[in-house]
């Protein structure tokens, strides 16, 4: 563990050392392969904007990226939502059975004082808000943001209203 | 002119899409992170070799942003009335964003025809910002955790630009205002 502490302040010590180097470095002449590949989005754009009549429709599209990215998130949610609530019950199960075996194995003689009751405890809590995530997660959302919690596996877009 | 803002409008509700869904596993993310470094904590053998056990606040961090990410839409909100535009942001079910017009984006001057250039890529520029801030929360996360190389002043600036994104058509108004000369 000593030497895990000595890489992550060396990590630090590295990155405050190399705001301080010199800065002496040359750019080497871009390849005509690094140019064309440049020009790619630059002549797309312009591709865009020249299209004119081609794609001249100011109207609401169906199916266009919009909605495959909604089809998209849709599944996300859903496999982040199964996801999140099998880690919950694993975790609520987990936290449950180990708590227990914690506060009984709190009172073998030899573990009477290596803080077994606090982890026995600490699981039987923890077990609590695993089991209820969605509820602590609303009050977390009425600390942060006074309002309740609005984000949930209903997929849905930002509407952005208009401002003064 | 019309397809590139087609092209954009049709990114930007791309991003408004995937924002709403990205808030949500953070939020989740977030949730299991501050429970389960409270479990591990709490081993009476190992709990002293956790990473983050000289830095008691990073569980509890992960606990606030959670709640960020959970309403992040009233957040967001919060930090427009902090701008001063009041611009309010909601969630609604999908649907396509209809373009603006690029027919008319020449305005009576100049300046008018910049506020309406600007309106045109409205939308792109408003979930642009939004998940600029999005992002710069994220990062500043991975900086407290020490998942992350950076500065928070960074992040700040990124939330700072974020916004000024989301608000963008008052702040172009703003600026060509700043160079009306009138008379």
């Amino acid at each position: 563990m000593k030497i895990q502490h000595i890489i992550q302040r060396s990590a630090v010590f590295k990155r405050r050392s190399a705001g301080q180097g010199e800065a002496n470095v040359k750019r080497r002449p871009m390849t005509f392969l690094e140019r064309a590949a440049l020009a790619v989005p630059f002549g797309a754009t312009a591709l865009l904007g020249m299209a004119g009549h081609a794609m001249a429709q100011a109207t609401s599209p169906a199916g266009g990226l919009g909605a495959q990215v909604n089809t998209m998130s849709s599944e996300g949610l859903n496999a982040g939502s199964l996801l999140f609530g099998t880690g919950c019950y694993l975790a609520a199960a987990l936290c449950f059975g180990f708590g227990v075996w914690a506060l009984w194995q709190s009172r073998q003689p030899q573990n009477r004082e290596t803080g077994y009751v606090g982890r026995g405890i600490a699981g039987l809590v923890l077990c609590g808000l695993f089991a209820t995530a969605g509820v602590w997660i609303n009050k977390a959302s009425i600390s942060a943001s006074g309002g309740a919690s609005t984000i949930n596996t209903t997929p849905q877009m930002v509407q952005f209203g208009a401002g003064g | 002119m019309q397809g590139l803002v087609d092209f954009t409008t049709a990114l930007a509700d791309c991003i408004s899409v995937i924002l709403p869904t990205l808030c949500y596993l953070a939020a989740c993310g977030c949730f299991i992170f501050f429970a389960w470094t409270l479990w591990t904590w709490s081993e009476p053998h190992s709990r002293y070799n956790h990473r983050h056990i000289g830095q008691p606040w990073v569980p509890f961090v992960s606990l606030i942003l959670c709640g960020v990410f959970a309403s992040f839409p009233k957040f967001l909100s919060m930090a427009n009335v902090s701008a001063g535009t009041n611009l309010v942001i909601g969630l609604t079910s999908y649907a396509p964003t209809t373009p603006p017009n690029a027919a008319n984006g020449l305005g009576a001057t100049p300046q008018a025809s910049v506020v309406d250039v600007v309106t045109m890529f409205q939308y792109f520029f408003e979930a642009f910002g939004a998940a600029c801030v999005f992002w710069a929360i994220m990062r500043w996360r991975g900086m407290v955790n020490g998942r992350v190389n950076g500065s928070p002043t960074s992040c700040a600036i990124q939330f700072v630009f974020g916004v000024m994104c989301v608000n963008i058509v008052t702040i172009a108004t703003g600026v060509v205002n700043f160079f009306q000369t009138g008379g």
